[in-house]
């Protein structure tokens, strides 16, 4: 058998409670092998008895009249703020409500400004490709001498006169 | 679960029901060991009353979050030891003139010499002054192992439960206890008659 296992639980048990006829039985064989640790176990035998022997006060009188007041005390004073978990519910009810509220109204404006921006960017792109589509550029090589073109003299101004002698023999009866 | 039926936790549950008869047999049962263990540790019998009343209050009050997985016990004393560290705390940030402060010079009564002529102190004056030098020896130990000793002189709670309500493992627990009663034999030394087994 291992003597310092049964030492230990010897102990153990020792410190909770006076150890029985069998255990100290037990306890004197442990002790004949290792004499040394007599004094040290009768020590340790006393204090626990001490221990034990230690005066118990009665405690306070009449405690649980006393607690059963004060719980009592305590819920009439706790009411208020009993009330202020509901006020707080309430609130937070307003302020979920609000917010949803702000949330489905922003959402709404939002779309309704997508939208309008959509069909602005629509009608833009439109205008812009009728515009492109309306006046064919001129061909590459007209463009490659336009700045030389631009600087010729500009066209002779029509004879005015001629033009209207030409008009007045037209309007003229014609000859045979 | 515990392993041994605990009759408490029945009343326990019917408290959380709001049965006060259970309520009042629980206070019935444990006031005077809660009061004596807050009184051991607070070591004023005033703020000891107070503080039993209080963790009574908070049995009540915390009895929805009562698990039967442990001893209703094991959660009482779990309940007033942290009121009593509460307390202890409170009392290191703002000290006090302690009550039984070391009186003036005039007030201090005459030293007492021992009378040589008498015959030798009882064993029941040794026994008194035994209880308390103990008392005195107990409160200087450091927290944790004057709990570990005090709930090791409560047979209904074992080694794990008391582990449980100082919240370290049960090795830690058992050398706390170790510990201080070591501590305690050595200040106690010359009480500590050596004899017959008692």
């Amino acid at each position: 058998m291992n003597l310092k296992l049964d030492e230990t639980q010897l102990r153990e048990l020792a410190w909770r409670r006076p150890l029985t006829e069998a255990e100290l039985a037990r306890l004197e064989e442990v002790l004949q092998v290792n004499p040394g640790t007599r004094e040290e176990w009768l020590a340790d035998a006393r204090l626990s008895e001490a221990l034990r022997q230690l005066p118990q006060q009665p405690g306070p009188s009449n405690l649980a009249a006393r607690v059963l007041a004060e719980i009592d005390r305590d819920r009439p004073a706790r009411s208020p703020s009993q009330k202020s978990p509901w006020l707080l519910a309430r609130w937070q009810r307003w302020a979920g409500g609000a917010t949803a509220l702000l949330l489905l109204s922003g959402g709404f404006w939002w779309q309704q400004h997508a939208q309008r921006l959509a069909a602005q960017q629509t009608k833009a792109l439109t205008t812009f490709a009728r515009s492109t589509e309306a006046t064919q550029l001129p061909s590459a090589e007209a463009l490659e001498n336009f700045e030389v073109i631009l600087r010729i003299h500009p066209e002779p101004l029509a004879d005015m006169e001629l033009l209207a002698l030409g008009e007045k023999l037209a309007a003229m009866p014609s000859h045979p | 679960m515990p392993d041994r039926p605990d009759p408490d936790a029945a009343l326990m549950l019917a408290v959380q029901r709001g049965d006060r008869e259970a309520f009042t047999q629980l206070v019935g049962r444990f006031q005077q060991p809660i009061y004596n263990f807050i009184l051991r540790t607070l070591r004023d019998e005033t703020e000891a009353e107070d503080l039993t009343q209080v963790t009574f209050v908070q049995v009540w009050k915390s009895a929805a979050r009562y698990s039967v997985k442990a001893r209703f016990s094991t959660w009482l004393y779990t309940i007033a030891r942290n009121l009593c560290l509460n307390e202890i705390r409170r009392r290191s940030r703002h000290p006090a003139d302690p009550l039984d402060a070391t009186p003036d010079d005039e007030d201090r009564p005459a030293p007492q010499y021992e009378d040589r002529s008498a015959p030798p102190a009882t064993d029941e004056l040794l026994h008194g002054e035994l209880q308390t030098k103990l008392a005195e020896a107990l409160a200087d130990l450091p927290e944790h192992q004057r709990t570990a000793i005090l709930l090791c002189q409560q047979e209904e709670l074992s080694y794990e439960e008391i582990a449980a309500v100082l919240g370290c493992s049960l090795s830690a627990t058992k050398s706390l206890i170790f510990r201080g009663r070591e501590t305690l034999k050595l200040r106690l030394k010359g009480y500590l008659r050596t004899g017959d087994w008692i």
